[in-house]
Parts: C-alpha cells; sequence; structure tokens
C-alpha cells in the first residue's frame, strides 16, 4: 500500500468516525451520563481534528481527499448508555489498527502523527471500558 | 498462530535471517502490504533488514532489564505484585513477540527505598520505555516492524494509564 492509499484509507475511516460519534453524542444525555457525554465529546473532537489533519496532508499530496459518505451504517441499538459506551470502543480499536496500519505505510513526522494516533486511540478505548492489550491495534496478537 | 519478528526455535537459520522473513510473512497476517513504510521511497522489507534486526535486539535488550526491575520490585515488595503484574505479562508477552524467551522477567539486584519509591521507579522507567519504543519505531525500516513497535508502545500506553499508587503498609522482604 503507498502512502497516499494509507492516508485516504485512514481518513475514509475518520470520516465514519466522526459521523457515529455524532451519532453517539446524540443519544448521551449531559445530565444523566456526564462522564460518557464528556468522553464523548472529547472523541468527536479528536477525531474531527485527525480528519481534518488527514485531509490536508492528502490535498498537499496532490490528490483529492476522500470525501465522506451521505452516511454510514450506525450500531443496531443505541439506547442505552451501555451500547453507547460499547459503540465508542469498538470505534476506538478499529482506529487503533488503522492508525498500526498508517504507522506502516508512512515515515517521519507522518508516522510520528500516526503512532500518537494509535497511543491516542488505545488509551481512549479504556475510558469507554476497554481492557489493556498487549499490543492494540494488531489483531494478530490479540490473544495474548 | 501469531507471528513472531524472529524464531529462535530455527537453529540452522541465523537470527537475522529470520527476522527478515517473519517481517515479510507479517505483511500477509496483517492484511495489507505494510512493508515498506518509506513513504513511497521504494524500498522493501528483504533490503532492510540488518540495521532492523539491530534494532530488535537493542528492544529486546531494553524490555529484558525492565522487565528485571519490574520483577525486582515484585520480589522486595510482594503486596506491589498484583499492581506490577500486568507490566510483567505485558513485557513476556513483548519479549515473545520480539522472538526472545518468555521468562516472564528475572529479578534482578535493584534496591528501592520503600514500595511506593519503587512504583515510582517502574512507572518513570516505564514512561521512558514507551518513550523508546516510539522512537524504535520511527528509526524502523521495515513499515510491518514499525507497525509491531508502535503497537508496543500502545500497550505500555495503556498500562500506565492504568497503573495505581502503591498500596500503603508496604514492608521489604
Amino acid at each position: 500500500m503507498t502512502t497516499l492509499a494509507a492516508l485516504q484509507t485512514t481518513l475514509a475511516a475518520e470520516h465514519a468516525a466522526v459521523y457515529v460519534y455524532g451519532a453517539l453524542g446524540a443519544q448521551t444525555s449531559r445530565s444523566a451520563t456526564p462522564e460518557l457525554y464528556a468522553a464523548i465529546s472529547a472523541a468527536y473532537a479528536e477525531h474531527r481534528a485527525r480528519r481534518d489533519v488527514l485531509t490536508r496532508t492528502v490535498a498537499d499530496l496532490g490528490a483529492d481527499p476522500a470525501s465522506s459518505a451521505a452516511s454510514y451504517e450506525l450500531p443496531a441499538r443505541l439506547d442505552t448508555p451501555e451500547r453507547v459506551t460499547r459503540a465508542a470502543r469498538d470505534l476506538e480499536e478499529a482506529a487503533a489498527a488503522t492508525y498500526a496500519s498508517l504507522v506502516a505505510n508512512t515515515a517521519g513526522a507522518r508516522r510520528r502523527w500516526a503512532i500518537t494516533a494509535l497511543n491516542d486511540a488505545a488509551v481512549r478505548v479504556l475510558a469507554f471500558r476497554g481492557t489493556p492489550e498487549m499490543l492494540p491495534g494488531a489483531s494478530e496478537y490479540a490473544d495474548r | 498462530m501469531p507471528p513472531r519478528l524472529s524464531s529462535l526455535s530455527r537453529a540452522a537459520t541465523t537470527r537475522r535471517t529470520v527476522v527478515g522473513a517473519a517481517l515479510a510473512g507479517l505483511a500477509a497476517v496483517s492484511g495489507c502490504d505494510a512493508g515498506r513504510g518509506n513513504d513511497d521511497d521504494g524500498s522493501g522489507v528483504s533490503t532492510a533488514t540488518d540495521p532492523d534486526t539491530a534494532l530488535v535486539d537493542r528492544v529486546t535488550a531494553e524490555v529484558t532489564a525492565l522487565a528485571g526491575l519490574v520483577a525486582s520490585a515484585a520480589v522486595t515488595y510482594p503486596r506491589l505484585a498484583p499492581t506490577v503484574r500486568p507490566f510483567r505479562e505485558l513485557h513476556a508477552a513483548h519479549l515473545e513477540v520480539l522472538g526472545a524467551e518468555r521468562s516472564g522477567g528475572r529479578a534482578g539486584h535493584q534496591s528501592f527505598d520503600g514500595a511506593a519509591a519503587a512504583l515510582r521507579e517502574i512507572r518513570l522507567r516505564e514512561q521512558r520505555s514507551q518513550q523508546r519504543l516510539v522512537a524504535a519505531s520511527l528509526a524502523a525500516r521495515s513499515g510491518d516492524l514499525a507497525r509491531v513497535l508502535a503497537c508496543m508502545s500502545a500497550g505500555t500506553a495503556q498500562q500506565l494509564a492504568l497503573l495505581r499508587p502503591a498500596p500503603s503498609g508496604e514492608q521489604a522482604g
């Protein structure tokens, strides 16, 4: 995979993450579940920021940045804080895998940025009641 | 079975050669052509084994030393053992991925000024280790090795986020 293709793949994933986090935020009550609301809001902001960086990076390489879809498939049920939390955890685990792949396909400053994003996603998994892994983002080692 | 970066069981093959072969194999397992990692400079996995082997050796030595430190703290302060167990498991798993023996960390001759100080030392050393794993990932010529090292740093970051202060009432011995 070329660096540009990996960046476009990551950008497409961030478009989806922003969309889904928007839906998760709409299902989260600031008054009833303030911690979850804060965590969802922070994650939403972070993914938007990363999406914007990726868009600029792809454009700087002379390519048309991948555009977002009109809509994305949402988890089937988001009617409880537990289900919202699980959906957010799944998103962050997927983000960790996506950024791990970006690490493999970049070098220098872009790789450093991808490593930071991978680490952030891995730690954010814990905020959504995830369990630590030996190598977050590398599913082939998940049984360790 | 998950891949290793090297396999010492293949006695007829030098470790350097095995690391390169395993790195090439990782690309297939990870589901993408992630071998280059050089921003399209055209370099490939098979030509980049020497510096990466030295990198793997250095990271292995660092993780081994850190495993010894944590084991020593657990032996010196048994009530710390549950607190540091996740780090011991992390080190053992990382060493296995790196192709080293999964020993769980042999206690060294470290001295600590109390359990709280031991835990502070572990936190500090783990933070440094996490930063060195990031640096090693940046230095790796192979994209697959860079990915694994970055994932190791993420695993360390998770454990650091979960690490709590030492339980009170620690006594040496």
